[in-house]
């Protein structure tokens, strides 16, 4: 008897939290999958539909949710394409330089990290001020008229610019702790092998942190695919223009927006969660066969 | 030889303090707009100091009673506050636990349990959006504290953390503790958990962190003006006051503000990387 409860005592513990998980995650998780598949607007009874959600988003040319998703999609692919670099290589960068220098380091660290700990609403808050076009710093500065919350590119590139700003410190705090875990002797075997600075960054230093460039890639990539509030909070509209729509803004207009067309948004949620998916694989494969 | 390093360093710490300085004037201005008039502002002047430097528009933005009816700021920072620690509590709780099962006690399915989690951590959240917020609306959580402090409870993320922490403690003490009687709930609490208490600060520091910031989700399941969290309320507030920049300054300070106490704090949790180097070694 006692040996039975026991036995059963690691799965109490285990049990609360997959409760949460499952109920909170797995079962929304399926749901959507299956409301994907149905016409739904959160009230009636949700209608089987077939494929049609998904037709509609991927194939039907012309018709107003295709347009709407590829838009959305290509401009979400488009800040993917330019920012995951950004956020992967300056970070690198800056960890390279911390890494070589004597003094301050820790003082620079936490100056570049503490952006990456506040809210998105407060980062695009405190950037729109600075970009305003009338009373934004910025402009005043330059001496130019840029219309950075309306017109394109400049929108995309003050995205850009505040999310390096926001987000460098998360990827520059591993990249730090991935180079102090290298051992120096492999540093000072590469000197005795005459590898000058480069030479020991590009045989020592980048290798030591394969582990770490795979893990900030992957999930700055997902980060990235889950854009949201930059766009909607500079734009400072319920319905940005299609020029800064993105996907997640436009799972959000169709199912909570005025039509709740959850159905459809449920589908665009599954092909983007399927799309991130696929994309954290390949990483990972070709940082496999990288090796 | 060592003229070249001292040249190095000098010039290595010439360039980050420039880079230093672009990535703190952003925030220096938006609190030096805050402590400016609204006049001052609208004149657009460049002085980073405030001519008359003035708590006015704090005034205004979080105790004029009148305003607050419409846009309550320090309502929003106190359900932000109570909601972050709220659900840091739960998940601090229940992740130690399951973490402490996958990595010091031996079970069937363990694996799979464990892997079953773990596979989900590259599936974005949006994708669970529809439906939760279906099931919000079934369960009268909508414009409620429970749907954004427990849902996000869900998550695998601190399980996966605490339980690499806990592997690398060794076996012996389990033993030790085992062989004078003690059952597993006393190995748990009496053992574990203050062995990991680092890692519990980290944990706690990262949930607490995550929730305070989190955008979407408090902006979908809140349409009660009061029941908005902070980052959640600050986008209405900007669609609310077009032109008053010196409230939505106010807002922006009131919202960093407890970020950079914790961040003073705590800064060798933050910046050590011990949490997510830890995930990644294993």
């Amino acid at each position: 008897m006692r040996k039975t409860t026991e036995r059963l005592k690691p799965y109490l513990f285990i049990l609360p939290h997959y409760l949460f998980f499952v109920v909170f995650f797995v079962i929304p998780a399926v749901s959507a999958i299956y409301i994907s598949f149905c016409r739904w607007d959160f009230v009636s009874a949700p209608v089987f539909v077939g494929w049609q959600n998904y037709q509609k988003i991927l194939l039907d040319q012309g018709g107003y949710f295709y347009e709407q998703f590829w838009n959305a999609f290509t401009n979400s692919f488009f800040y993917v394409i330019a920012s995951v670099p950004l956020l992967v290589g300056v970070p690198l960068l800056l960890a390279v330089m911390l890494h070589r220098l004597h003094r301050f380091g820790g003082f620079f660290q936490s100056v570049f990290y503490f952006p990456y700990l506040l809210s998105v609403a407060t980062v695009v808050l405190t950037w729109r001020w600075l970009l305003d076009r009338s009373f934004g710093m910025v402009n005043q500065v330059l001496g130019i008229d840029v219309g950075w919350t309306i017109d394109q590119p400049y929108f995309w590139i003050a995205v850009l610019v505040m999310s390096v700003w926001w987000g460098l410190g998360g990827n520059l705090v591993i990249y730090l702790a991935g180079m102090a875990g290298i051992p120096r002797d492999l540093y000072e075997a590469a000197e005795l092998d005459g590898a000058n600075a480069a030479g020991k960054l590009l045989h020592v230093t980048l290798p030591g942190l394969r582990n770490q460039l795979l893990y900030t890639t992957v999930m700055t990539t997902i980060a990235s695919f889950n854009i949201y509030g930059q766009p909607l909070m500079l734009a400072n509209s319920k319905t940005p223009s299609d020029d800064k729509n993105v996907l997640i803004i436009l799972i959000q207009q169709l199912a909570f927006g005025t039509s709740q067309i959850a159905g459809m948004a449920s589908a665009i949620a599954v092909v983007l969660g399927v799309a991130v998916m696929a994309v954290s694989v390949l990483q990972f494969r070709f940082a496999r066969e990288a090796r | 030889m060592i003229k070249k390093e001292t040249v190095l360093q000098l010039a290595l710490v010439v360039a980050l303090a420039l880079i230093t300085v672009l990535w703190v004037f952003p925030l220096l201005w938006i609190l030096s707009t805050s402590l400016k008039s609204e006049g001052e502002i609208i004149q657009g002047g460049l002085n980073l100091v405030p001519r008359d430097a003035t708590l006015a528009t704090y005034q205004a933005a979080l105790f004029d009673s009148a305003f607050a009816d419409q846009m309550p700021v320090l309502r929003w920072f106190m359900n932000s506050l109570i909601i972050a620690v709220a659900h840091t509590a739960v998940m601090l709780l229940v992740s130690s636990m399951a973490a402490f099962a996958y990595a010091r006690l031996e079970f069937t399915g363990r694996t799979v349990l464990f892997y079953l989690q773990l596979s989900t951590m590259l599936v974005p959240q949006v994708v669970t959006l529809v439906p939760l917020y279906r099931m919000m609306v079934v369960l009268g959580w909508v414009n409620s504290y429970w749907a954004m402090i427990l849902p996000g409870v869900g998550s695998v993320f601190a399980v996966f953390l605490l339980r690499q922490f806990m592997m690398s403690i060794p076996k012996d003490y389990d033993e030790a503790a085992r062989i004078d009687g003690a059952g597993v709930f006393s190995i748990y609490f009496r053992i574990i958990l203050p062995l990991v208490r680092p890692a519990l600060i980290v944990t706690g520091l990262f949930v607490f962190l995550a929730n305070w910031n989190d955008f979407l989700w408090p902006t979908i399941i809140t349409s009660d003006v009061s029941m908005r969290t902070l980052p959640a309320g600050l986008r209405i507030l900007q669609g609310f006051l077009t032109t008053q920049y010196g409230k939505i300054a106010v807002a922006s300070v009131v919202s960093a503000l407890p970020v950079f106490i914790i961040f003073l704090f705590a800064r060798r949790y933050f910046t050590k990387g011990l949490s997510l180097s830890a995930g990644i070694k294993g």
